[in-house]
């Protein structure tokens, strides 16, 4: 077995692909990374899908009380001319306080949903320095790469010349 | 009444559900994916940018690995490579060369581990790239050396066995002549087996070696075959004449051939010559051989001196040109000895005749007269003027001693000390006989034995020496003047009349020193001269050969 330029050749092919691999792999865990936050983004979109139907679940309540209303008024306009309604100042007040626990809960639950989603803004936007972090990193390593390819290159021309 | 209660309407009661949060998270979602994606750029910019890094980091100590693995790799592949060219010079050097297993006994073996071992260094991919061309290319390279050195050195081997087999093919040609038809059909089959049947010659290193090294032989076995035949005086020219052997032949040799036939012809006849020479030595010598038998069986001296001849001795002289005819001076020899033999049937005399002895003291002294003939000279002077049988051993043995001397010094003081041993007045010696008694004195009782001891003194010859041996051997002998008077007849004998000496010999000079070239090219030719380091040398007669040192010196 001699050693010859091929030897040379696959060793600095073995190291180079040595790297590759490393690089490749910190590429799968960066992609399985990214598809676990598409992951994320997807359950923040069923989410946002279920706030949604909440939204129209109580918009559709909104509207059928509003259709109520309207059937109301036009009850207590034919009840004003004389009709007593007993009932309609607790369903009122009833109506009232549903109303505006109804509106506080919205409310409330919107800005959960503004806070949560500024939450994922922020997580997402470190996620995002941490991967920029390492890549540096990886970076600065390339860097480091470079000049100890290119010291051994230097020494490589010296001894040939020498 | 109710006519007055007020009525509290709410009114449009509805809940608005707030959008700011699902628009804010769906936002943070997008966001967070976007930062996902930018976090995932990120790091995948960050591993692009430090696998470039190390990429390029990678890339520069590759290359600087590349480069150091292939800088060692060459240096080490280098001397790998030598070390490998020696081993396989070894193993060539003491390899079988018709051996087909070598070659690849040293590629498995050695070869693959070692190149093995060198590829085991690398590990980059172009430094293993390198090796492997490397590698490939040593394994060609020794691949084709080992085969080529195996196949050259089967060349060899082939080449060498084929010489021994024509070598000794030309020197049965050479005893045998006749045979030159033989040996080449004999030489041609050897050869096409030799070349044939190596597993690690190369056909075009076989073809080589038929082609050159086969005219190369046969032209040695005709050689031989022409020699052989003047070498015994046969007709050498039907074998240069003969078409099948005529073209191992060129003019050049033919005239050769004639010189050598004439050589032969020429050294047959002083071989004769020598021959008869040597048959004439060697019968003189096996007669003086016989001679010296039948003495030392017949010939005896008793205690008063007189010499006892037994009848024998007679008997083998008188047989003696018989038993020895073919020695040339048996007669003369025999008639010597049978003289002397009769000689001493005479009385013995009481004195010498000193002149008689004193002649023989050349003789004697002479290194190139043999023993033998010396003795001759010794018994013939005997006979015409007899000695006391005293002088006559002393004689005997100063020959024997003379011969183991082999001193020029010693003849030439000799010559010297008779002048002062045996002085003359007028023409009259004063000392007769002295120089004789001094000589085998000197010689037998003082000079050898101390030579053959090896305590000779290096000045014992020295005349100028009042203390070497000879000066002091000569003043001994040298007559006092009573003896003088005494051996001269007494007081009151007749004076002679004094005349001058005629060609007084006077001390030899004793040889000049020369220290240079131009003193020595004063000498003349023959001349002795002593060296700066006192060594005795002499001039030649003919230049340019050098002086010679003289026998005895070193």
């Amino acid at each position: 077995m001699a050693f010859g330029e091929s030897t040379v050749n696959d060793i600095a092919g073995g190291v180079s692909d040595f790297f590759a691999a490393f690089g490749a792999d910190q590429q799968a865990a960066a992609t399985g990374e990214e598809a676990q936050t598409y992951g994320e983004a997807a359950t923040l979109a069923q989410q946002n899908e279920q706030f949604t139907a909440q939204s129209t679940a109580i918009q559709e309540a909104q509207q059928n009380r509003q259709i109520t209303q309207a059937m109301g008024r036009t009850t207590a306009q034919v009840a004003g001319a004389g009709f007593a309604n007993s009932g309609t100042a607790l369903s009122l007040m009833r109506s009232n306080a549903e109303q505006g626990s109804l509106s506080q809960a919205v409310t409330a639950q919107q800005g959960l949903m503004n806070e949560a989603s500024y939450a994922e803004q922020a997580q997402a936007d470190t996620n995002m320095q941490t991967a920029a972090l390492d890549t540096e990193a990886a970076e600065k390593n390339a860097a480091t790469g470079d000049i100890i390819g290119g010291v051994l290159k230097g020494v490589a021309a010296i001894a040939s010349v020498v | 009444m109710a006519g007055n209660i007020s009525e509290f309407n709410a009114g449009n009661l509805k809940l608005q559900p707030s959008q700011t949060g699902e628009e804010s998270v769906v936002r943070s979602a997008y966001r967070i994916g976007a930062f996902g994606r930018q976090q995932a750029q990120a790091y995948d910019t960050e591993g692009r940018a430090i696998g470039g890094g190390i990429a390029a980091a990678g890339q520069a100590a590759l290359k600087y690995e590349d480069h150091r693995e292939i800088s060692k790799g060459a240096n080490d592949g280098s001397q790998m490579w030598l070390g490998l060219e020696q081993q396989w010079n070894n193993t060539v050097k003491t390899a079988d060369p018709n051996d087909p297993r070598v070659a690849q006994r040293f590629r498995d073996d050695v070869l693959e581990p070692a190149l093995e071992d060198f590829q085991d260094g690398f590990h980059t991919e172009r430094s293993q790239e390198w090796s492997t061309r490397y590698v490939e290319q040593m394994r060609q390279h020794f691949f084709t050396k080992t085969s080529a050195d195996m196949s050259t050195l089967a060349g060899i081997a082939t080449h060498d066995n084929a010489m021994r087999t024509a070598n000794t093919l030309a020197t049965a040609v050479y005893a045998d002549p006749s045979s030159l038809g033989t040996a080449f059909d004999t030489f041609d089959h050897s050869l096409d087996g030799l070349a044939g049947s190596s597993p690690t010659l190369s056909a075009a290193d076989a073809a080589k070696i038929r082609e050159t090294f086969g005219d190369e032989a046969k032209k040695q076995m005709v050689s031989a075959a022409v020699h052989g035949a003047i070498a015994r005086g046969g007709d050498w020219h039907s074998i240069a004449d003969n078409p099948k052997y005529s073209p191992y032949i060129n003019a050049p040799e033919i005239q050769q051939f004639a010189r050598v036939e004439k050589f032969y012809q020429r050294g047959a006849e002083v071989e004769a010559k020598q021959k008869l020479l040597l048959d004439k030595q060697i019968a003189t010598q096996n007669m003086h051989d016989a001679v010296n038998d039948s003495w030392s069986k017949n010939v005896s001296v008793d205690p008063t001196g007189h010499v006892v001849i037994g009848s024998q001795f007679l008997r083998d002289m008188v047989n003696l040109p018989v038993a020895h005819h073919d020695a040339p001076d048996a007669v003369q020899t025999a008639k010597t000895y049978i003289d002397w033999t009769e000689s001493q049937q005479k009385p013995a005399p009481v004195s010498d005749d000193h002149g008689a002895v004193d002649g023989l003291m050349t003789t004697i002294a002479d290194p190139s007269v043999s023993l033998d003939q010396a003795k001759l000279a010794i018994l013939k002077a005997d006979t015409a003027h007899p000695m006391t049988a005293r002088t006559r051993t002393d004689m005997l043995q100063l020959a024997a001693d003379m011969r183991s001397v082999n001193d020029p010094f010693l003849a030439r003081d000799m010559d010297a000390a008779k002048a002062i041993v045996e002085p003359k007045y007028g023409g009259q010696n004063l000392n007769p006989g002295g120089f004789a008694k001094f000589y085998f004195d000197f010689v037998h009782n003082q000079y050898l034995p101390l030579k053959m001891k090896g305590t000779l003194p290096p000045n014992a010859l020295d005349m100028d020496d009042p203390k070497s041996l000879i000066s002091q051997a000569i003043a001994k002998a040298t007559p006092t003047l009573p003896a003088a008077v005494s051996a001269n007849g007494g007081l009151g004998a007749p004076v002679p009349v004094y005349t001058a000496p005629k060609g007084t010999r006077a001390a030899p000079a004793k040889p000049p020193t020369i220290t240079d070239k131009a003193d020595y090219d004063k000498l003349a030719p023959g001349a002795a001269f002593v060296d700066q380091h006192g060594k005795l040398w002499t001039k030649p007669k003919g230049e340019p050969a050098g002086p010679t040192l003289q026998a005895g010196q070193t």
